[in-house]
Order: C-alpha cells, then structure tokens, then sequence
C-alpha cells in the first residue's frame, strides 16, 4: 500500500487516509468496518466506476450522477475527518 | 429575403458538418476537456501529498477550463462535449478543496507545535504502533 505523507509526518490521519485500507476491507467483504474506517467509501467506490463508465462509454451522459456523486463524497469526507479528529 | 438564412448563424446549419467558425466544417471537441477531467481525478486523489499535488493539479485544471468555456462562449454549437468540461471543471474544484483543507490543517499543525514538534510528534506515533503491534 502507498503510505501517506501527511501521517508520516504528524502521525494524524489525513483527510483521504483509511481509502485504501478500506477497499481492502471491502474486497475482503467486511463492509462495516470499511464504512468505520473510511465512511466515503462507497461513494468513492460508486464514483471512480460512474468515471470509468464516462470513458468507456461514449453514448450516455454521465455527468449528472458524477457531479453529484462528487459533491457527496466531498461532503462526507470533511465532515468524517471532523469528526474522527474531533470526537 | 425571408428564405434568407445567414451564413454566420450557426443555428442555421443544415446538416451536422457546419462551419465552426476554424474554417473546419465539422463538429468538433473541446481540445482540453477530457484533460480537465483528468485533472480533476488527480486532485481528488492527490490529496494526501501534503494536498500539494491537488492543489497544483486543480488549479491546472481550473485554469484550462476556464479557456475552454472561453472558446466555448465564442460559438455554443459547435462544440458537442462541453459536459465532459463541465465535469472536469466540478471535479477539479472539489479535489482543490479537499486538497486544501489536507494543506490548511498541515499549516495549523506546523504552526501550532512547530517543526521541533514534529520529531516528538513522529516518535510517539511510533510508540504507540509498537504498542499495538505487541497486543
């Protein structure tokens, strides 16, 4: 796994830590404990594959679900990493 | 004169190959949007280098976009993937945000405990991973 600069050097977690350990757990079938680790995962998950349709494929119009998707994740993103940081 | 149909108008194509204004009588693509999107996706991701790869990623991206919908405000029809810019565009802003609260929160951090901080903060953390490594 890449490791990530920002824990390296503060030993805190950054805003986009947990993603990769996350997947892995998703692979691994322990959903909820992905979700706990990383709450943006599915939508991380959900968005990156709505991309990969966008490339793939040229006849639908993707773009609403991935601007929205894209705001979601950013969303839960801030808001879990205040509140793993703060609580 | 009311068959007239002018020329310049490019509402009044008849067909789908039409002047875009280049001399090319076709339609043709944004020429960076699918780069803007690529940005996008790297500033989202590029969010744990310190955010410095977001940041510099989204604001790329931001600056192309920004040409584009130029070149696009110049002739509407002629261009048939501004979505795929409009995209690229949201995406990039989002990752530029992420990757600035990730640049923001380091900043506090060095200004609040200062780089001789960082050496007591690295060696605790590894403390604590030895702990948790022995339970």
């Amino acid at each position: 796994m890449l490791p990530c600069m920002h824990k390296k050097l503060w030993g805190i977690d950054c805003i986009g830590c947990g993603t990769q350990r996350a997947a892995y757990m998703v692979t691994q079938g322990e959903f909820v404990s992905a979700f706990k680790m990383f709450p943006a995962i599915y939508t991380t998950i959900l968005l990156f594959g709505f991309l990969f349709l966008h490339f793939i494929d040229k006849k639908r119009n993707y773009h609403k679900i991935i601007i929205f998707l894209a705001i979601t994740n950013a969303v839960i993103m801030v808001f879990a990493y205040i509140y793993k940081n703060l609580f | 004169m009311e068959n007239y149909q002018d020329q310049n108008n490019p509402q009044n194509y008849q067909n789908s190959n039409f002047n875009n204004g280049n001399g090319n009588f076709m339609v043709s693509k944004l020429p960076n949007a699918t780069t803007v999107l690529v940005m996008g996706i790297i500033s989202i991701l590029g969010c744990c280098c310190y955010g410095i790869i977001g940041i510099v990623c989204g604001i790329i991206g931001l600056v192309l976009a920004k040409k584009d919908t130029a070149l696009y405000q110049q002739n509407p029809t002629a261009y048939n993937n501004y979505s795929n810019l409009n995209t690229g565009r949201i995406l990039c802003i989002i990752g530029l945000v992420i990757s600035s609260i990730a640049f923001i929160s380091n900043i506090v951090l060095i200004a609040m405990y200062g780089f001789d901080g960082i050496q007591e903060m690295q060696q605790q953390w590894i403390e604590q991973m030895q702990m948790q490594q022995q339970l």
